[in-house]
């Protein structure tokens, strides 16, 4: 091993180059490039994570995975809340969709379903890489914390749920 | 008092041929429960017109309820052998036979599993309005249906036994509790009367 080697490795992946897309849009409408684009707060990737058993051998403990999906598959975004309040509106739809506590009705499952994608660039800006959350939904929708001597802008933060993953 | 070094040899040994039984152990396939195939089949085809109708709207909902529906099935015991005392041996005297099991399907909105069962049902008996009572129907094969339980290995294929159940119908629909606060959807618990569950071998 020698210090070439490592230098031939090529450049790392830089964690800031990533930008998060919906590619098919939202089901209830609404700008997405706008929500995509104020979405500038870190991004943290769910554990893929496999059931475990235990079993034993003369006292000796034994670990096994038993191919159940453990995987919380929940993440959560925070976005930015425009003057226009437009980002809130479309949000606000997509979380009726899911379910309206006014009313305590929904939407079926396949109408509120929908992919997110997070894409990774280099250095160029060209996409590397692209992890598509599957069938995601929107499953809780929180407006932060209001302060009269805050610097911040006002950002909701979004749990989405999703039913699978995919790395391209 | 016995010799440390003597004894600390044969643990040594000992310990050795453990290890070595030990890695085999942890490198074995253990069968897992969560992952199995489910078919269902008739045992029978009626000429009964009616019958025949009904049972081909059965059979076609069997692929869409066994596939997709099935979330848990619970097997007795079967096939216990019942042993008597003579003198001092024992010897078999009875095998019993289990006829019943219970499978939970997980309900949707257009009640598939409700349709699925109804129709089933209808292929036992059904309601006279006439005689406004209910009448079982003359060919009582056509209700029966075979099922084949393939449990799977990691990577998707049945694994080399499988359960049959023979003449399966159902019997009865396990208790509907329906709560304003209820988190859980609808899973109906089936018990399903059947002539023999036997394993492949």
């Amino acid at each position: 091993m020698s210090v070439s080697k490592i230098l031939n490795l090529g450049d790392d992946q830089l964690s800031a180059k990533y930008f998060l897309v919906f590619p098919n849009g939202l089901p209830t409408g609404g700008d997405t490039d706008s929500i995509a684009l104020r979405i500038d707060q870190s991004f943290s990737f769910p554990e893929i994570t496999v059931g475990e058993y235990e079993v034993a051998w003369k006292g000796m403990k034994v670990k096994k995975t038993n191919g159940t999906d453990n995987t919380d598959k929940t993440f959560s975004v925070q976005v930015r809340i425009d003057q226009q309040w437009k980002v809130m509106d479309d949000l606000y739809a997509l979380a009726k969709a899911t379910y309206d506590g006014n009313t305590g009705t929904y939407l079926p499952d396949a109408a509120t379903r929908f992919p997110i994608a997070i894409r990774f660039v280099d250095g160029q800006d060209v996409v590397k890489k692209t992890m598509t959350f599957q069938y995601a939904k929107l499953k809780g929708f929180t407006i932060q914390d209001v302060d009269p001597v805050s610097d911040d802008p006002l950002r909701v933060s979004l749990t989405f749920i999703y039913a699978s993953h995919k790395y391209e | 008092m016995a010799d440390i070094k003597a004894l600390q040899a044969i643990a040594n040994a000992n310990g050795r041929r453990f290890e070595s039984e030990r890695f085999l152990f942890q490198l074995l396939d253990f069968q897992n429960k969560n992952s199995f195939d489910v078919i269902f089949y008739p045992t029978h085809f009626s000429i009964d017109p009616t019958s025949a109708a009904l049972q081909g709207i059965s059979v076609a909902l069997d692929q869409v309820v066994t596939r997709l529906h099935i979330q848990n099935i619970s097997i007795p015991s079967f096939n216990a052998l019942e042993f008597e005392n003579a003198d001092r041996e024992q010897y078999a005297k009875n095998l019993t036979r289990a006829t019943e099991i219970t499978m939970t399907f997980i309900e949707t909105e257009q009640a598939v599993i409700r349709n699925y069962l109804k129709v089933w049902n209808n292929l036992i008996y059904y309601y006279d309005f006439m005689k406004q009572t209910y009448i079982f129907r003359d060919d009582q094969y056509a209700a029966k249906r075979n099922c084949k339980i393939f449990l799977l290995t990691g990577i998707g294929t049945p694994s080399v036994s499988f359960l049959t159940i023979t003449g399966m119908r159902p019997k009865s629909t396990g208790e509907l509790m329906l709560a304003h606060d209820e988190q859980e959807p609808y899973k109906p618990e089936v018990t399903f009367h059947c002539d023999r569950i036997d394993w492949s071998f």
